[in-house]
């Protein structure tokens, strides 16, 4: 047998063990103590308490999954952008799509569409800005029939910009609960009362995954410089088009659900790649079940450590991401890239 | 016979027992409350109930200092996961508590009742009247604010006999600093500035942000400053830097108790008004007022 299956394999077991011990902290543990005998028996419906029932199945079960797929496809989409852009300070939302994402919250919230339209209006209106700017950043990067790929970059990284000057105009000019709205959306949270919205979040990340897998040879291949790629046969104008539409479209969706939860694209797959190597194939499941259980550990650890009051779930990823990163950086003593 | 009619006797007694030990039980039983906002928690007090409230959120036991109750979080920051392991009856929310968490909070099968901000005095009280109902005490709530509508006619007399020799003055009420806000029409605090017979230099504005350069050029006679410790100093600060505004030459800029006039409940508001009449126009009151 191939000695790169059998290691996937292997450590892609291992990332999916760390996943489900993570997702059992991270039902087992909130505001309220629930023994984990209780917990276990709650989730195989032995145990026959409403009160349970509702923490653990309808309140700490959805986070988790929510925090897995959002986790995973953020994760996947920092590694296809970083792989295309071959920059290691490239993450999902470094591309103006958060801001887009931004724009449409904040501007739904000043308008208060929300009461109007009903409470998905949200995530929907999260999307159609992320949508927006995925695909202007898509026509103005493209020149010639090129997909220029550093261009792509400056033009996101000024459509933030633009898009955090609009957000503080708009809250400028809203009422002080609507401010309260945009503030907590731009901080991120697992939250979502939706399970419909929950599972859909989930499909959507698991096709993404497929869809990252399917495309991670080539980026092996691109990997070796655009020239290269191009005199081993590959289409690289394709595979960057492919990348950046696959990367975008999940960081969008991930916004409009859970909004901006910055770190876990910039450091799980730097950290996989510091653990694992380059090869995409590898780092594609690693990375998606890694960052599933980070979010979902950073998440448990939010709603915990000041209970019941909740930390926003950036917070803990910045700590614990950024902190852990450098560790490993400076103890490894690698060169991402080089 | 006399047995059948001790028999009798006795199945009486038990009944009535059973009977009287329901109803007793019944009338007994009270709604178990989560206050998420502390004016919700402050009225709950003002109306002798709080034993019903099983839990409210940080700050909202100012003044009480009852720790059996349980915090729940902050006014903008719950835990659904702790409100519903105690399983309340009601929980009283305000419009800044997260939607998101209202929804998860309705879809577990808990009644929530969300008030809106108050925009005046008549508000605060229909607000105070749900609340007494909820809690089974909406006679009190009749009487307590028939007293506090009694005491702000009062003052309000006071206030016109005194204005009858003195112009309107021109007021800024500051409660945000960075960035610079104010209470501007259609809130409660705009009626107390009325009540007053001051003028609101923010007039035609639907969100209290404002400038310095507007405040100076409206140049107002008073300033209120409704901030925490140090940035109601730093505030005060900053307006003695501009020695052109009328406030600032006469010493009228009064720092006032930001628990008293941004929580609105029909006490407060009658505090808060006679707290600034106190300022303004120097009068005198009793302590029964």
């Amino acid at each position: 047998m191939n000695q790169k299956f059998v290691k996937t394999i292997i450590y892609s077991l291992i990332a999916l063990i760390v996943l489900l011990l993570i997702s059992l902290l991270g039902i087992s543990v909130g505001a309220e103590n629930i023994p984990l005998l209780t917990v276990i028996k709650t989730l195989f419906n032995i145990e026959n308490s409403q009160l349970y029932e509702d923490i653990i199945i309808n309140l700490r079960l959805p986070r988790v999954i929510l925090g897995f797929a959002v986790g995973g496809a953020l994760s996947i989409s920092g590694l296809l952008l970083q792989g295309i852009f071959r920059n290691p300070l490239v993450e999902p939302f470094t591309i103006g799509i958060s801001g887009g994402a931004s724009v449409g919250i904040s501007l739904l919230t000043l308008l208060n569409l929300e009461n109007i339209i009903g409470f998905l209006s949200l995530p929907v209106s999260g999307f159609l800005g992320a949508i927006l700017i995925i695909l202007l950043v898509y026509k103005l990067g493209i020149k010639n029939n090129t997909f220029r790929i550093t261009n792509i970059l400056l033009i996101g990284v000024m459509i933030s910009f633009i898009s955090s000057s609009l957000v503080m105009f708009i809250m400028a000019i809203s009422k002080s609960k609507d401010i309260n709205t945009i503030l907590f959306w731009l901080m991120g949270s697992l939250e979502e009362s939706n399970l419909k919205l929950i599972l859909i979040t989930l499909f959507i990340s698991i096709f993404g995954l497929i869809i990252a897998f399917v495309l991670s040879r080539k980026l092996n291949l691109f990997s070796l410089g655009e020239e290269e790629a191009k005199s081993l046969g590959l289409n690289v104008e394709r595979i960057k088009r492919l990348v950046y539409l696959t990367a975008s479209v999940l960081t969008g969706f991930c916004v409009a659900v859970s909004g901006v939860i910055s770190f876990v694209g910039l450091i799980i797959p730097h950290f996989m790649r510091i653990l694992l190597g380059k090869d995409n194939r590898l780092l594609v499941i690693t990375s998606y079940l890694i960052g599933g259980a980070f979010l979902i550990l950073s998440d448990t650890l939010a709603r915990t450590v000041i209970a019941p009051l909740q930390l926003p779930v950036g917070v803990i990823t910045g700590l614990i991401g950024g902190i852990s990163f450098i560790y490993l950086l400076n103890r490894k003593n690698v060169n991402i890239f080089g | 016979m006399p047995s059948q009619l001790n028999m009798n006797k006795n199945s009486i007694f038990i009944s009535i027992s059973i009977i009287l030990f329901v109803t007793i039980k019944i009338y007994s039983q009270s709604t178990k409350i989560v206050s998420l906002a502390p004016s919700y928690t402050k009225q709950i007090y003002t109306l002798k109930a709080d034993s019903n409230l099983i839990a409210y959120t940080k700050y909202g036991q100012k003044n009480h200092t009852n720790s059996e109750k349980t915090v729940v979080g902050s006014v903008v920051n719950i835990s659904v996961e702790k409100i519903r392991s105690l399983n309340p009856d009601l929980i009283l929310s305000s419009t800044l508590t997260r939607k998101k968490q209202i929804r998860r909070l309705k879809k577990l099968g808990l009644k929530v009742h969300t008030f809106q901000q108050p925009q005046s005095f008549a508000d605060i009280s229909d607000q105070f009247l749900r609340i007494a109902e909820f809690v089974n005490k909406s006679q009190f709530a009749q009487n307590y604010l028939h007293k506090i509508k009694n005491k702000i006619n009062s003052l309000e007399r006071k206030i016109d006999t005194k204005t009858k020799t003195e112009k309107n003055k021109k007021i800024f009420f500051q409660i945000g600093r960075q960035p610079l806000y104010a209470v501007h029409p259609n809130t409660y605090l705009n009626e107390v500035i009325n009540l007053l017979n001051g003028q609101n230099i923010i007039q035609n504005r639907s969100s209290g942000i404002c400038n310095r350069e507007t405040v100076i050029s409206k140049d107002p006679e008073i300033i209120f400053i409704a901030l925490n410790g140090k940035a109601a100093e730093l505030a005060q600060q900053e307006w003695n830097d501009f020695g052109s505004i009328a406030a600032v030459k006469s010493h009228q800029i009064y720092q006032v108790a930001p628990n008293l006039f941004n929580s609105p409940t029909p006490g407060n508001f009658y505090l808060a008004l006679k707290k600034a009449t106190k300022h303004i126009y120097s009068l005198k009151f009793n302590h029964k007022n």
